[in-house]
């Protein structure tokens, strides 16, 4: 990955390594970090979005990146992070509801609405429902890739998969790549699309 | 990363960390081969998100400017202390592993945490940072203990 990451050292890094970083980021590197904001994207923020808000965190000083991390690997992250907030935040989000004024007319007060969660959470659900089938449809003529898909969303550790399934750290990583590959390809926008 | 137990999209969270895990893991070459495959420039494709970069940070570098010293001028006010600093990363693996042993009273961290030594000093500090920013919003631990 990039030149800049492979520094080691303790402590945070200042706005002007950073930006070097980014200047040193190369092809490889932004595909990786387009593939991972796809994943990251959310109804509410775009793959750019996501990409651009961790880009601005880590200039603005808001996230830190030490040294000894791969700066890519800082950046994912950042995105992971803020793909989560963001669901959080949504839950909270005030609303307008109307209210009955003093003098009959109606008047508007932002504060959340409580009903705004389980309905995100009732959509998010569907949407996640609709993904898995999907998802493992893509592997019914492989019952490995099938079984660490499924294990996986299961809140099972690589470590458990692997004895699980009788691979060893080699197989796993290129089972682990054979489906990253194929859900790339049908899920070209990530979970998005 | 780390969801919350309610949160729904938990086992997709799961997934997109497994591929993500690749991604970081495929080899340069490949990760070039698979964009050329599918039609794509590599090179192209990063001057394009270059420009794209330069010219949103140009565009909201202002307003975050604002944001910034707005919430720097906050924090004066209410004297609350700078957010970071230098990390030292035994002791936000040690505060990781507090959190997992507080079981239930931290329940958007407990899962997360409990895979302390699976994690890499990256995500450790991105859990402690994504943890202080929900303490922000008064979704944290400290929050639901009270």
């Amino acid at each position: 990955m990039g030149e800049v990451s492979s520094q080691e050292a303790a402590g945070p890094r200042d706005q002007t390594e950073i930006a070097q970083a980014i200047s040193s980021l190369t092809a490889a590197d932004w595909l990786r970090l387009r593939k991972v904001s796809h994943l990251y994207a959310r109804r509410d923020m775009s793959a750019k979005d996501v990409l651009q808000e961790a880009i601005a965190r880590a200039l603005e000083g808001s996230r830190v990146w030490p040294k000894g991390v791969d700066f890519v690997r800082f950046l994912v992250g950042v995105m992971s992070s803020i793909a989560n907030v963001e669901y959080e935040k949504a839950k909270l989000r005030p609303t307008l509801v109307m209210i009955d004024g003093e003098k009959g007319g109606g008047e508007t007060v932002d504060y959340p609405d409580p009903t705004a969660g389980p309905e995100d959470q009732a959509i998010q659900r569907q949407q996640v429902v609709r993904i898995r089938s999907a998802v493992l449809s893509l592997f019914e003529d492989d019952q490995i890739a099938r079984d660490l898909v499924e294990g996986t969303m299961e809140e099972l550790t690589a470590e458990e998969l692997r004895e699980l399934l009788g691979l060893d750290e080699t197989a796993y990583n290129s089972k682990r790549r054979y489906i990253r590959r194929r859900i790339d390809k049908h899920f070209p926008g990530g979970w998005q699309s | 990363m780390t969801g919350r137990k309610d949160n729904p999209g938990r086992p997709l969270d799961l997934l997109t960390e497994f591929l993500v895990e690749d991604i970081l893991n495929t080899p340069d070459e490949e990760i070039l081969a698979e964009f050329e495959e599918a039609g794509g420039d590599p090179e192209a494709h990063a001057a394009e998100m270059r420009a794209f970069l330069e010219e949103s940070i140009l565009t909201s570098n202002k307003a975050k400017m604002a944001a910034a010293k707005a919430g720097v001028a906050a924090a004066r006010r209410l004297g609350r202390p700078q957010m970071h600093g230098p990390i030292n990363i035994d002791d936000a693996r040690r505060r990781l592993r507090l959190l997992s042993e507080a079981g239930n009273a931290t329940p958007d961290l407990t899962l997360a945490a409990r895979k302390e030594t699976e994690l890499s000093d990256a995500d450790v500090l991105g859990l402690i940072e994504e943890l202080e920013e929900l303490e922000h919003i008064g979704l944290g631990s400290d929050n639901e203990r009270d």
